[in-house]
């Protein structure tokens, strides 16, 4: 076992050692010289930085890229520019936000029409509506396999009713399918003969091939133009303007049969490769296409070719043409050549990336702020020296704090527990919290409605969101309440208000203790159960909480959007809707109903004054923020412009690649001096160790008797 | 090695079941089929029928037996099916994408980190006693306090904005995937190292002491043939011992590297799966995970029969599971190749009948009524219980810590054997110092463990709140001694001032530091307490005895640390709730397998010494054998593995808090202050002093404790007596 050396030590020892290290230090430099030479940070593939590509960043993969299912930002971020819509936003316009034509080759006629409906199993005839579409002609999808001869065949209307079908199809999961099924005749009937028909087929042969939703069925409600090739009708039982903002989302893109025949995750086998499937592969019609995604990596998005002839807009708000957004006015969209979506979920990672220049776009957090902006809301002097563009965007939503209104004690509509929710609506310093938690930021809430919306007022005033550091009045409500100081008279202790909420992260943490802090205040006790998204959701759809934090963004610009959010059969409990306060005030319901369908002007803004006054005395919310952020540009990022509604904005993106590239090259040269000083100290360290190590070797056996072990 | 190989083969198919089973098991209890719909569903709201389809589509409608049945068999035939999430990919299509990314960075890691911490251990155990050595200590010490995110962190910003060598993040494949591999490969190289070289020290350090190397350094064995080909090779086993651990966290990549670094592995995707229940797709991540853990361990054993002369790899007779086994796999598998025979399918079906009765009388006449039983009358008196007195149970822990501790002192120092070490350590300056650190943060956390109410409706306060009570509380950050607030757009004036200024909520971070101490005592020390007796039983009857309690142990064992340590973690916490205590409990849980294996391993090498032999003969028990004569020879062991895994029970705090399933909000953590430090790091200018306070705090604890364990281990190691 143990080997013995017949080497006597000590003895032609220097010459082999120095040997040695020569070898052991050029081996270590020939390992690290390719290491460290010639390196580069870029990301990208050579040379790619200085063509016309965009570079973004996703926080997330996209949960699917099917345009009947997407509802989350990042899908849409991405899919609304390759799925293009019959109406869209004007680029430019705000205050108020201005629709165009998309696909549309004219404005959607909207008219009165008597339609038969059945109810309680008799026919009557009711006064609805028919909405009448022409689309463009000469409009092509994109080339796909798909097509014969993989050349994208022309769209035609029949292509749009195929996409509303399929949002109905029982096998696709549309997350707003409900906007549509009580109103377009016979689509529910529709869904429900194919559920009943692909669980017959089911059962019949358990191991057949699967039975197809039959989209050839005619809908009474989807009609098409027997003349007119470009041209479609959608009958509704009931007014509904809200169609029209529908037909700018990406849910009523026109789809390709071929596309949802081959890729389509419904008609699928279970063997079918990955890659070819519906949900990441899209086939559309938009201005641009998705040739390649890696999940967690990388979107590689290229101009598609057979985009329709699209200009960029002439005009724009007053400013815009000092701020050079008119200079590329008139050119032929996209600009772009393609855009390349960098998926990375730690915002310091990308806010890094993007300082090195190899991200074209930034957004401003609490982590940069002070780097970013000085006190008075401008660039900082190292930002502006790197000639950073800033752009202000004020989002349409809401983030409120909201009490079930099915709990026996914060709840209900009873004269004391208004009281309660009345108390706790004032103790919470909504001022604080945005300057804590949003840098200042954003609109002190007092409604539902957001800012640039029709509706909104800026010089209402909540009286239960008036936050007075006192808490005079809250205290006295507490108290007429029947829980003075915050004591409840039954238990002799503490009343404790138990609040569900999102606060896992560091920065939920904070707002965590601050809203404790402020309810506190009051004598009540706050006992916060923070969850992660999926149990949460649970929670708020099941009604299981007393109090809890949430937020909601804009599907489109119009306050039908965000006061639904308390009507009634919106109930998240009782009717699966978003309506999770589980609110029903049938006065509120009854003006909602009312409102819904009017035209704005000053008999629509009545009804939503009212229906505010309801809300403000019930005080089932209580809104806080209106958001407000930030955007960073780089400089050679030209015609940004942000828009809270509008996701297909990146057509109209250019960018300044050479100077791009330049600046990249330039901001980043290898630094070497830092390693050489780091090699030269281990070196110096170890000269010593040699030392002792040559020391022991040599020692003799009494000298070793003599100083010990 | 034939027959060797051949039983691990068979070994390996209940433990996939077992592991299986435990991950089927502990995903049930933490989430129905229903809540699994509702996430993966797209919808918003998604209706009844929705879900049930979504179920029925997924399998989640059949009885349980039959659903684990279909389950075990598409895992043995690799067939994992498609993910539960929306869009539903093919788990064996991402698998081939994302695996051979995570196995390099992880090898990278893996071989990179190993030579380097056997080079330092090397240094360091070779240079005992000197300036290198203690250096070398609080190098590594100060590596383990460190946590991850804030090496990542650094790591950007030194690449990133000084060296500029490498790109910040992403991916590229092929040859050129090595330039982005390189700063996850250091940063992940580097928050490994100090404790890997704490615990390869200990290693080296037991075979330098040993007489064959007196004997060669006598005979004029030079010392570098000393160390490389008697000392390292001799103290490779533990090493690889040890290594194997580390395989299955290998394997999943590193959570935190993946979504850092954005690279498209098999990390951040199974993290998600396991966040999102996507059972699907865990259950597949399990079960590769088991598959490379049990091939790390034959290969772990083949290289022990490489580097050790003395153990002889033998399979031995075939017993009757062998043989079992080897008769009715061929027999399964020719059923599964005719399983479209009527006669076949029919007895499947008869079969499914069967669990499906099952199933039935399992919920009819068994889980029912113990269900209800257990709802009725244990569950709801113990919720009562428990939400009535956590607290003051959780106040009496660090009491008990402290018993417990002292009671050990008290009666081990009647034995000759103890009573010399505690004189030895009594005269050791370094000692004592850190015994008196370490009681220190014991009083500090005692001190936040009494509380008593000055009303019936006031808070209750601990006797720590009330020596700061005039400490004043700001709006938010502020810096040390600053006099204005910071990180607001308009600064305004302080209350006080704050040594250590105040963290994001305007609490001082100095109370905030010292009521961190609690947490982490009893993180820790519970922690230690429950798993210390466990693993040291399990581990010396299993080792002793061999044969079949070796077998039950080992599979035990293999069974749980074959699951990633995070998901085991996670699935806990979300089936039991995650208080303090269950944090301690899913902890234990999962760090007794690593000092049970090196107990075991330990043990096996004492069985057969002469002094265990002699015992033997002169006819002692088995049981005084192992408390009387073993158990004193693996106390050095024990010690050290024991401060080791404290200071890396107090950090996993830290990464459950990144997770977001760590110790409720209110408590005072240090987890929670580093995990802030995600954010303030980021910021511009920085904010370090919250890092600071929860960092100094815990390296000063973890320091003190590696510092103790190793003159405590000095002190009893009879070898180096004077």
């Amino acid at each position: 076992m143990v080997s013995t050396s017949t080497r006597r030590p000590g003895r032609g020892f220097a010459a082999p050692r120095a040997c040695r290290l020569v070898r052991i230090a050029s081996c270590a430099i020939a390992l690290l010289l390719p290491a460290v030479s010639g390196c580069s940070n870029d990301p990208y593939p050579a040379g790619e930085s200085a063509t016309p590509t965009l570079y973004r960043v996703l926080s997330d993969n996209p949960k699917t890229l099917d345009p009947s299912i997407a509802y989350d930002v990042a899908s849409g971020t991405v899919i609304d520019t390759v799925y293009p819509s019959y109406l869209q936003y004007h680029y430019l316009k705000r205050d108020p936000f201005v629709l165009e034509l998309g696909l549309g080759a004219a404005d959607p006629k909207r008219e009165k029409w008597p339609v038969q409906v059945t109810e309680k199993g008799k026919t009557v005839t009711k006064t609805g509506e028919r909405w009448t579409f022409t689309i463009k002609k000469g409009l092509h999808f994109q080339d796909d396999p798909c097509f014969p001869g993989g050349r994208g065949r022309e769209i035609v209307a029949a292509d749009f009713l195929f996409s509303f079908k399929r949002m109905a199809a029982p096998n696709v999961a549309c997350p707003i399918f409900s906007f549509f099924s009580d109103k377009i005749l016979g689509l529910q009937n529709w869904r429900d003969e194919n559920t009943a028909r692909l669980k017959e087929a089911k059962k019949r042969n358990p191991n057949g091939p699967k039975a197809r939703v039959d989209y050839a069925a005619d809908i009474p409600g989807l009609q098409l133009d027997p003349s007119d090739p470009y041209t479609f009708r959608i009958l509704l039982n009931q007014p509904y303007p809200q169609l029209r903002y529908l037909m700018a989302m990406h849910f009523t893109t026109p789809l390709a049969h071929e596309a949802v025949d081959r890729y389509g995750d419904e008609n699928l086998g279970k063997d079918a490769p990955d890659d070819q499937k519906f949900s990441v592969h899209p086939v559309g019609s938009g201005s641009f296409k998705v040739t390649e995604y890696i999940k967690n990596l990388r979107i590689m998005l290229v101009a598609n070719p057979n985009y329709r002839p699209e200009f960029y807009p002439t005009e724009g708000q007053p400013g815009d043409r000092e701020n050079g957004l008119l200079a590329d006015a008139g050119k032929r969209l996209p600009l772009v050549k393609s855009i390349r979506f960098n998926i990375i979920r730690e915002s310091i990672t990308s806010f890094n990336e993007f300082l090195q220049g190899y991200e074209d776009l930034a957004g401003v957090s609490q982590q940069n702020f002070q780097q970013v902006m000085t006190v008075s809301g401008r660039l900082s002097p190292e930002m502006q020296a790197r000639g950073l563009g800033l752009h202000r965007d004020k989002g349409v939503d809401i983030s409120y704090f909201s009490f079930n209104m099915d709990d026996p004690t914060f709840g209900g509509t009873s004269e004391k527990n208004r009281k309660l929710r009345q108390a706790i609506s004032l103790s919470i310093d909504s001022r604080e919290m945005i300057d804590l938690l949003e840098q200042g930021l954003g609109v002190d809430a007092q409604f539902m409605v957001a800012p640039g919306l029709f509706g909104y007022d800026p010089n209402y005033k909540n009286p239960y969101r008036q936050f007075d550091p006192s808490l005079k009045q809250a205290k006295q409500l507490l108290a007429e309440a029947g829980y003075p100081d915050g004591i409840d008279p039954k238990t002799g202790s503490r009343l404790t208000l138990i609040w569900e909420n999102l606060n896992t992260t560091p920065l939920g943490k904070q707002e965590d203790a601050l809203v404790r802090r402020q309810i506190q205040r009051l004598g009540l006790n706050v006992d916060s159960r923070p969850h992660l998204f999926a149990d949460y959701e649970d929670r708020l759809d099941s009604g299981q909480f007393t109090f809890m934090s949430f937020g909601w963004v804009a599907d489109y610009p119009d306050p039908e959007n965000f006061v639904f959010l308390l009507y009634g059969p919106n109930s998240a409990k009782r009717n699966n809707g978003p309506n999770y306060s589980n609110y029903a005030n049938p006065e509120y319901d009854k003006l909602f109903d009312q409102m819904r369908i009017m035209d704005d002007g000053p008999e629509r803004k009545a009804i939503i004054v009212k229906m505010r006054a309801i809300v403000e005395q019930d005080c089932v919310w209580i809104p806080w923020l209106h958001s407000e952020t930030f955007a960073l540009t780089q400089q050679w990022v030209k015609n940004y412009k942000p828009h809270p509604v509008a996701m297909d904005t990146m057509k109209y993106w250019n960018v300044d690649a050479p100077l791009r590239a330049r600046l990249q090259a330039q901001w980043n040269r290898p630094n070497y001096w830092p390693v050489a000083i780091l090699v030269l100290l281990i070196a110096i360290a170890i000269v010593p160790a040699a030392g002792v190590v040559q020391a022991r070797t040599n020692r003799r056996v009494r000298r070793q008797q003599e100083g010990g072990r | 090695m034939l027959s060797y190989l051949v039983r691990r083969l068979l070994y390996s198919i209940p433990i996939l079941i077992g592991v299986s089973l435990l991950t089927f098991v502990l995903f049930y209890r933490s989430s129905t089929p229903e809540q699994i719909a509702r996430r993966n569903l797209s919808a918003k709201n998604p209706s009844h029928e929705q879900i049930l389809q979504w179920e029925k589509q997924h399998g989640y409608d059949k009885p349980l037996p039959e659903q684990f049945a279909k389950h075990m068999r598409e895992l043995m035939l690799l067939q994992f099916g498609k993910s539960d999430s929306l869009g539903g990919e093919d788990i064996w299509t991402r698998i081939k994408v994302a695996g051979p990314v995570s196995f390099q960075i992880a090898s990278l890691v893996f071989f990179s980190g190993l030579i380097a911490a056997i080079c330092f251990a090397l240094a360091v155990a070779y240079f005992r006693g000197t300036y290198i050595d203690y250096a070398g200590t609080f190098l590594c010490v100060l590596l383990m306090s460190v946590v991850y995110v804030v090496y990542i962190i650094a790591g950007q910003f030194i690449l990133g904005k000084v060296l500029k060598y490498y790109p910040l993040a992403g991916y590229r494949f092929g040859w050129d995937s090595f330039r982005f591999a390189i700063l996850p490969t250091i940063v992940g190289l580097i928050s490994g190292l100090g404790a890997s070289v704490r615990l390869y020290r200990t290693f080296l350090l037991e075979e330098m002491n040993l007489d064959y190397i007196r004997t060669a350094r006598a005979k004029g064995v030079s010392e570098r043939r000393i160390l490389f080909q008697h000392v390292l090779k001799n103290a490779s086993i533990p090493i690889l011992t040890n290594v194997v651990q580390v395989i299955p966290a290998l394997f999943l990549g590193s959570l935190l590297l993946e979504s850092f670094f954005s690279i498209p592995g098999l990390g951040g995707w199974t993290a998600d799966a396991i966040l999102n229940k996507d059972f699907a797709v865990v259950r597949a991540m399990v079960f590769l995970g088991t598959l490379v853990t049990i091939i790390g361990y034959t290969l772990t054993d083949i290289s022990y029969a490489l580097v050790d002369p003395r153990v002889r790899l033998e399979g031995g007779k075939l017993g009757a599971f062998e043989i079992s086994v080897i008769v009715l796999a061929p027999i399964a598998g020719l059923l599964y190749l005719v399983r479209d025979w009527p006669i076949v399918r029919g007895t499947g079906a008869l079969i499914a009948g069967l669990f499906g009765a099952l199933d039935h009388l399992w919920n009819a006449g068994i889980a029912g009524p113990i269900g209800g039983f257990w709802s009725g009358h244990v569950a709801g008196p113990l919720g009562w219980f428990w939400s009535h007195y956590s607290t003051p149970i959780g106040n009496l822990i660090p009491f008990v810590i402290v018993v417990v501790l002292v009671t050990a002192v008290v009666r081990s120092g009647r034995e000759p054997l103890w009573a010399e070490a505690y004189r030895r350590l009594r005269s050791n300056p370094i000692a004592m110092g850190s015994l008196t650190i370490i009681c220190l943060y014991g009083l500090v956390a005692m001190l936040d463990s009494v509380s008593w109410q000055d009303s019936r409706t006031a808070r209750p306060e601990t006797a720590l709140d009330r020596i700061f009570k005039r400490v004043s509380e700001e709006r938010t950050y502020s810096a040390p001694e600053a006099a204005i607030s910071f990180g607001e757009p308009h600064p305004q004036p302080l209350k006080g001032r704050h040594i250590m200024g105040t963290d994001g909520n305007g609490q001082d971070v100095l109370v905030q530091t010292l009521k961190g101490c609690r947490t982490a005592i009893i993180i820790g020390g519970l922690t230690t307490l429950i798993v210390t007796p466990v693993a040291l039983f399990m581990g010396m009857i299993a080792g002793y005895f061999g044969k079949r309690i070796d077998d039950a142990v080992q599979y035990l064992y293999t069974v749980v640390s074959s699951i990633p340590d995070i998901l085991l973690l996670i699935s806990l916490l979300l089936v039991f709730g995650r208080s303090l205590y269950m944090i301690c409990i899913a902890l234990s849980f999962t760090s007794w397998v690593g000092l049970c294996r090196l107990i075991r391993g330990e043990t096996l090498k004492h069985r057969d010494r002469e002094y265990v032999r002699a015992a033997r003969a002169l006819g002692v028990g088995p049981f005084r054998i192992m408390s009387r004569h073993i158990l004193p020879n693996l106390l050095p062991t024990v010690i050290i593995s024991a401060t080791l895994g404290f200071s890396g029970l107090v950090l996993s705090e830290t990464i459950l808090t990144y997770l977001g399933i760590g110790v409720e909000a209110g408590i005072g953590s240090w987890g929670y202050m580093i995990d802030a430090a995600r954010m303030e790091l980021a910021r511009d200018p920085i904010i370090w002093w919250n890092l600071a306070g929860a960092t100094t705090a815990l390296f000063l604890l973890v320091l003190a404790f590696n510092v103790f364990g190793d003159t405590l281990r000095d002190a009893i190691d009879p070898r180096l007596r004077t």
